[in-house]
């Protein structure tokens, strides 16, 4: 599994554990019947869907595989901001088990790529 | 049956196709045909919007392609080609020209109710004329009810007649078709699909459309007055929604196509400009294909335009599954990764075709490239129907187990 897999289903994992950690609060509260909080719900739904989606394309190149680790890192973002809007509180995120460039280089990286061709590097710094 | 045919119609308009129409055989060759055509409606794609210049030799070849009849089943001489193909299709359609995209989303849309709701001989009939080459285009939406699913326009059935009347808005590709369907409602309040001929008598299309977006679909109105059509040109097209069926998810997916079709166009524009894009002064950089913030942009946007199409190609999975076995759960499934679908795709035409003017700086906003053209049918299309609320179905689905209600626009 590439580094770039690795953290990206870090992070997908992490979306989904919050995910059912709000459920699970919010179906104890009359919130649930809130079309605001549904949306939010099914806004998040929607984010860690699209990672996933996109996991089951990345192993075709490295740009698909950027494209999973961005997906997957919005999918986390927003897991924690609605858990903390709408339950009140933040779950910890883990630490990656490794050190991977900023999240803003890779989608700098990730354009390079389709506007200028540039190749995308793999974790071990080959050209793919 | 013997009708007078309205006065006044175009010179373009025809009852029937002039030509025969291509016969697909499978998938892979609707693939081919749709990618071969886009070259083409690319080419004057921008003319056609500034001038407003309706489409109709471009439909003649879309038609004649073939590509209008390949969800005919494969049981009555169609293609019969799956939901990721039509997908496809209409999204490599819609990114050269998203107005002749669209063109075609109720004519599938129809087809589909036809083999839901249609006895086997009008199966057998209408199906046999797609084939040839006819065009279907749509009289569905009410001017004036409250809700989108309300009909006010009256079906009355008068022995092995129908008779028609009510005002329709928004019937995109009515005034380019062969044959309108009109939704109408009978006594007891169910919506019926009468198969009016174009140039039937009390049918009026109205070339009203004046959206800053999707200018050349000319989606305007229809009277309907008086229109009477056999009673077999008529199909129950209530039972596709008093049962679990595929139809609702299949209408919506066509959209959410269009819709990544046009985030696909203003995508392959955007970069074109962005490499012709001067550097900006405080960059310090001799190109602007250098800029590291425009790169991050495109990354932006490239990584959101292949989760669009990663979730079009699941929802259409499921809308193959629905179709396939149309149960409860099936249709539901359908209905809300659709739903995803529309909400991606609905965001990322949006985002692409507004970056591409940014990155491509202010030279881009010359009207002789027509590049705004891909915001402003982006920003038309989207509005078919509210997204906010497909967030919403998805969540309601996930955190209630409520299921989306069955309609058109679910």
């Amino acid at each position: 599994m590439s580094n770039t897999h690795s953290q990206g289903r870090g992070d997908l994992a992490y979306a989904r554990h919050v995910e059912v950690s709000l459920l699970d609060y919010l179906r104890g509260q009359s919130a649930r019947h809130e079309a605001l909080v549904i949306a939010a719900v099914g806004e998040l739904r929607i984010r860690i869907d699209a990672a996933d989606a996109l996991l089951e394309r990345a192993g075709a190149s490295q740009s698909a595989a950027t494209a999973f680790r961005l997906a997957a890192a919005e999918a986390a973002r927003l897991a924690g901001q609605t858990h903390f809007e709408l339950a009140g509180s933040s779950l910890p995120r883990p630490q990656p088990d490794s050190a991977e460039p900023a999240l803003s280089t890779q989608r700098r990286l990730l354009g390079d790529h389709y506007l200028n061709g540039a190749a995308l590097a793999d974790e071990q710094g080959g050209q793919l | 049956m013997t009708q007078t045919q309205s006065a006044d119609l175009p010179a373009q308009v025809r009852p029937a196709p002039q030509r025969a129409a291509h016969i697909i055989r499978n998938d892979a060759e609707a693939i081919e045909v749709a990618q071969r055509l886009a070259e083409d409606f690319a080419r004057e794609a921008a003319l056609r919007d500034r001038e407003r210049r309706l489409p109709w030799e471009e439909l003649e070849r879309f038609s004649e392609s073939g590509l209008w009849a390949i969800s005919v089943p494969k049981a009555y001489g169609g293609a019969g080609v799956s939901y990721v193909t039509l997908s496809e299709v209409i999204a490599t359609i819609s990114a050269a020209d998203s107005s002749l995209g669209q063109l075609p989303q109720n004519h599938f849309g129809v087809l589909s109710n036809l083999g839901l709701t249609g006895s086997e001989e009008q199966k057998r009939h209408y199906y046999a004329k797609v084939l040839q080459g006819y065009r279907f285009g749509n009289a569905f939406s009410e001017a004036r009810s409250q809700y989108v699913t309300t009909f006010q326009t009256q079906i009355r059935f008068d022995g092995d007649t129908a008779v028609l009347d009510g005002e329709k808005a928004y019937c995109t590709g009515a005034l380019f078709a062969h044959i309108v369907p009109v939704a109408g409602v009978d006594e007891e309040g169910r919506p019926h699909i009468a198969f009016v001929p174009r140039d039937a008598a009390g049918l009026t299309v109205i070339d009203s459309w004046d959206g800053f977006g999707q200018r050349i679909t000319a989606s305007g109105q229809v009277r309907i007055e008086g229109v009477r059509v056999l009673a077999s040109e008529v199909i129950p097209a209530w039972k596709a929604y008093d049962q679990p069926t595929a139809d609702g998810p299949i209408s919506q997916i066509i959209q959410a196509a269009v819709d990544t079709g046009i985030a696909r166009g203003a995508f392959a524009e955007t970069l074109r400009v962005a490499r012709q894009a001067r550097p900006w002064v405080d960059s310090g950089l001799q190109h602007g294909w250098q800029d590291p913030l425009g790169q991050a942009l495109i990354g932006e946007l490239a990584w959101r335009l292949q989760a669009a199409e990663a979730i079009l190609q699941r929802a259409a999975e499921a809308v193959d599954r629905a179709v396939a076995e149309p149960s409860e759960e099936q249709v539901a499934e359908a209905s809300v990764v659709v739903g995803q679908a529309k909400v991606l795709s609905t965001e990322i035409s949006l985002e692409a075709s507004s970056r591409l003017l940014e990155l491509g700086g202010t030279r881009s906003v010359s009207a002789s490239q027509g590049l705004d053209r891909f915001w402003r049918n982006a920003r038309t299309h989207t509005l078919h129907d509210p997204v906010r609320w497909k967030y919403h179905l998805v969540g309601n689905q996930l955190l209630n187990g409520i299921k989306p209600q069955r309609h058109s626009w679910n």
